[in-house]
């Protein structure tokens, strides 16, 4: 090995390690008429998730993607990871915009965000180990809506929130139904994947569904989430 | 705080005698650029488009923010005419399509500025005019890196201009003969992403709309070309 290249690998291969990123985080709530519950922020390792898609949601994951309860999570946070947690100080209404401003993320290289979509059963906006950028500037994430696989989407407004209990802890925007008779009662595919969407009806006594087809629809992207790198 | 104008930098400078270059993109008299909007939907007509050139970043829109009151015309009623006024003292060209953008269908709009300034921004709008106030659009596209000869990409999701609720009632549709602009705010009144049309086919029984008028994003695809 030539001795020069030896000498410039040393530093190169210090510096991604030996300069920790700040970046500042605008979270955007895309939608139309869905709540997002508090939002959980993780910086990781590579290799490290908050959740994976065609895996089994981790008991954490399905406390949030079930009613919104993210204190599992930050309990299972990998040791030296850093999170931010509940930005929005509760729900982050639909079309709003939370910030995190001057978040260390120390020696981690990668970002996950997962928050619960209010109405539905197990529906989260989430990203999975995004790569945080080494180059100082603003950059533009879009976000999709997943669905945990944990509970049926019998979209049903009960006030059911935890894991193991059918049903949609509320419609914040008080625009949900009661007494729906349940969209369906089977969930064939039990692990993290996109969301197939709310069905909802027009009915707001009866029906279906106690969601209502007009406001709780979505299409993806949910949500936007620009980071800026300093 | 205004940025420094490059096209009066130059001027000076050509009096005083000197020739110089301000920056890769000011060595012709004019930019020329040609702007593609392809509709990707199954049945919603786009509305004639409306194209802008700013000099400097100009929000049209936000998500988070009440639409203006010319967006709202486009929106709901799919008239470009009000927001192609809209001045800032910013604004360098503004053109319209020349009408609508059948599913399928394409329409190459091409607009010129004589003002070879280092910054240039692209806003265009159109209706989705099976839809109560759904449209898709660019606000504020830094577009000043382009060389002559160079094009780029993107798709558009839509957007909901949050100033008419997605009813979808007969009467309230512009494709479907209803009503178009009407100043009175009756939905969130901020500017969201669209969450589709639901239609009589999927349990809206009351809807004017069937299933040929549900879209998904990207509702577009637009392509930006700079030709000089």
């Amino acid at each position: 090995m030539k001795l020069k290249s030896l000498v410039l690998a040393i530093p190169l291969a210090f510096s991604s390690a030996a300069f920790s990123q700040v970046v500042d985080l605008e979270i955007t709530n895309l939608t139309h008429g869905l709540h997002f519950t508090p939002v959980y922020i993780n910086a990781h390792a590579s290799g490290e998730h908050v959740f994976q898609s065609g895996e089994s949601a981790t008991p954490a994951l399905q406390a949030m993607a079930e009613g919104g309860d993210i204190s599992l999570l930050s309990a299972a946070a990998v040791n030296g990871s850093v999170s931010s947690e509940n930005p929005a100080s509760g729900l982050l209404a639909p079309s709003t915009s939370t910030q995190v401003m001057n978040l260390d993320t120390g020696i981690n290289t990668h970002l996950s965000v997962v928050a619960m979509i209010l109405p539905t059963n197990d529906g989260f906006v989430g990203l999975d180990g995004w790569e945080i950028p080494e180059t100082a500037g603003t950059y533009t994430v879009y976000l999709n809506a997943y669905d945990a696989g944990t509970e049926v989407n019998d979209e049903i407004i009960n006030g059911m929130g935890a894991p193991g209990n059918a049903g949609i802890p509320a419609a914040p925007g008080g625009d949900g139904g009661t007494d729906a008779t349940g969209v369906t009662d089977s969930e064939s595919n039990s692990t993290v994947h996109i969301h197939r969407g709310n069905v909802g009806d027009t009915d707001t006594d009866a029906g279906i569904s106690d969601v209502d087809s007009r406001i709780h629809r979505w299409l993806n992207p949910v949500a936007k989430l620009v980071v800026t790198v300093k | 705080m205004k940025k420094f104008k490059c096209n009066h930098v130059l001027g000076l400078l050509l009096l005083a005698g000197v020739l110089t270059g301000c920056g890769s993109d000011n060595d012709t008299a004019s930019n020329t650029y040609e702007v593609t909007v392809s509709n990707l939907t199954h049945n919603q007509p786009l509305s004639p488009v409306g194209v802008l050139l700013h000099s400097e970043s100009t929000d049209l829109w936000e998500v988070g923010s009440p639409a203006s009151v010319e967006l709202e015309d486009l929106a709901e009623g799919g008239s470009n005419a009000a927001l192609l006024t809209l001045d800032d003292g910013y604004k360098e060209a503004s053109v319209s399509g020349n009408g609508l953008i059948m599913p399928g269908n394409n329409e190459t709009i091409t607009l010129s500025t004589s003002d070879n300034g280092s910054n240039l921004y692209l806003s265009i709008a159109s209706m989705l005019i099976n839809t109560n106030d759904g449209f898709i659009g660019v606000t504020g596209l830094e577009i000043s890196n382009l060389t002559p000869g160079d094009s780029m990409n993107m798709t558009l999701s839509v957007f909901d201009a949050g100033t008419e609720v997605n009813s979808e009632l007969v009467n309230t549709i512009p494709g479907q003969m209803g009503e178009g602009f009407n100043a009175e705010r009756i939905d969130s009144n901020l500017v969201s992403h669209h969450s589709g049309v639901v239609g009589m086919d999927d349990g809206h029984s009351d809807s004017v709309l069937d299933s040929s008028h549900k879209f998904d994003n990207p509702a577009v695809l637009l392509t930006i070309t700079r030709l000089d």
